[in-house]
């Protein structure tokens, strides 16, 4: 799972349903959720959990995509297995890490120290508030 | 909704102190009281059901005041309507599981009674004496009990604590399914995570007669608030490597699930682990299995 740190900028809503826009390291990012909790507000810190097979790698030039998360990051390691790979990827964001096939690392010749972009959907990232952010908790 | 504020002095092994509750649950809310043995929960009960007088303090259910140490109101436990239900099941040997149930009933009603033990899987038992019965059967029959008298307010004392896994399991479900059916306020006395997870709405953490800390299960046991829709407590079993990637078998009451981890994931977890297994409203696949009428 990747787990990293970001603060609430912007809160859309539509019924129970709201769009978050996040800034992660000056990275802008968002998300869907459901039933915003009244935790989740604007300048908060959160963490933003998404797991490594929710993520794709792609290669610049990008053409129009629906994708509302995209960021740049470095290849820093990976891990090649029959049918999966396990990639390891640094951003300003920090660390993350991506599932991805065997044959799509092959095919894009993906090597480590290749620049790429990260694209996650919104509505795959979960968020939390970090255990050390000292939150107040009812009661 | 039910607010309280109560104060009595109580007997601990390392002396007396006092139990000093000061709670508001909403309507049809369940609420976990959740604590070591001592720490007051079952006196909290009792002080509720009219069995144990507080030193000081109000009781409010719905609206009626139940018991007011400045004003000199207390009402008696058989003029209170709250339905208890201990470890113990309480029900009259020589009678049978339906008389055992029109017995509990102020204002008989027959046709309610059969209404429950059909709502309740008991009906084929009916005229069972409950000691030829399972632990769990007669649980059952204390819970139908218990909401047949149409209580302000459900109070459960650890009523499955000595039942096995299985039985335990199938009625926690029976007891969230009668929760949402009935909507009856309720407090439960709890010692089991995975319980209070599965039940409470809100859970309040009992230390020598006072509430350290109350909220949602996993804000309290967590110290995290997730945006996440399907989230459980559960047991990691296994975790094996497959390809480069690994495999967690992660258990939940006695269902199974398989989870995707990634090595950086499987250096921090080993089997025995305690985790919350997440996923968003947006992830499961949701399939029909067959033609309804």
């Amino acid at each position: 799972m990747n787990r990293i740190k970001a603060s609430i900028t912007s809160i859309d809503t539509s019924g129970p349903l709201s769009f978050l826009g996040v800034d992660a390291a000056g990275i802008p990012l968002s998300l869907l959720l459901f039933d915003l909790r009244p935790h989740f507000t604007i300048g908060m810190q959160v963490n933003l959990l998404f797991k490594e097979s929710g993520i794709a790698i792609a290669r610049e030039p990008l053409g129009e995509m629906s994708f509302s998360n995209r960021f740049p990051a470095t290849v820093r390691k990976i891990m090649m297995g029959t049918i999966l790979a396990d990639i390891l990827l640094d951003s300003a964001a920090g660390t993350c890490g991506a599932l991805v096939t065997a044959a799509a690392v092959r095919r894009m010749s993906l090597l480590e120290g290749d620049s790429v972009t990260l694209l996650v959907h919104a509505s795959q990232i979960s968020i939390e508030i970090p255990k050390t952010s000292g939150l107040p908790l009812p009661g | 909704m039910i607010r309280l504020t109560l104060v009595k002095t109580l007997s601990g092994t390392t002396g007396p102190f006092d139990l000093s509750i000061d709670l508001t649950i909403g309507q049809c809310s369940l609420l976990s009281l959740y604590g070591k043995s001592g720490s007051g929960k079952t006196t909290l009960l009792r002080m509720l059901a009219g069995l144990e007088k507080p030193d000081s303090g109000r009781i409010e259910v719905n609206g009626e005041l139940w018991f007011d140490s400045s004003s000199g109101v207390n009402r008696p436990p058989q003029k209170r309507q709250a339905g208890m239900v201990f470890q113990q099941y309480a029900l009259f040997p020589s009678m049978t599981v339906r008389e055992n149930l029109l017995f509990a009933q102020d204002r008989k009603d027959p046709a309610k009674v059969d209404e429950m033990l059909e709502l309740t899987g008991l009906s084929a038992l009916k005229n069972r004496q409950p000691t030829t019965l399972s632990g769990g059967q007669q649980q059952r029959i204390a819970l139908a009990r218990a909401i047949l008298r149409n209580p302000g307010i459900l109070l459960l004392d650890e009523p499955l604590s000595a039942l096995d896994l299985q039985t335990r399991t199938r009625l926690q479900d029976e007891i969230h399914a009668i929760h949402r059916r009935f909507g009856l306020t309720t407090i439960l006395v709890s010692h089991d995570k995975q319980e209070v997870f599965k039940l409470a709405d809100r859970v309040a953490i009992l230390e020598t007669g006072r509430v350290v800390n109350e909220g949602t299960p996993t804000e309290v046991f967590l110290g995290r608030i997730t945006s996440d829709k399907f989230s459980f407590v559960s047991t990691i079993l296994d975790i094996r490597k497959v390809d480069c990637i690994y495999l967690a078998v992660i258990g939940t009451g006695n269902e199974l699930v398989e989870v995707v981890l990634c090595e950086r994931d499987a250096a921090s977890l080993k089997p025995g682990d305690e985790v919350l297994v997440a996923s968003k409203a947006f992830n499961p696949i949701v399939v029909k299995l067959r033609d309804t009428r």
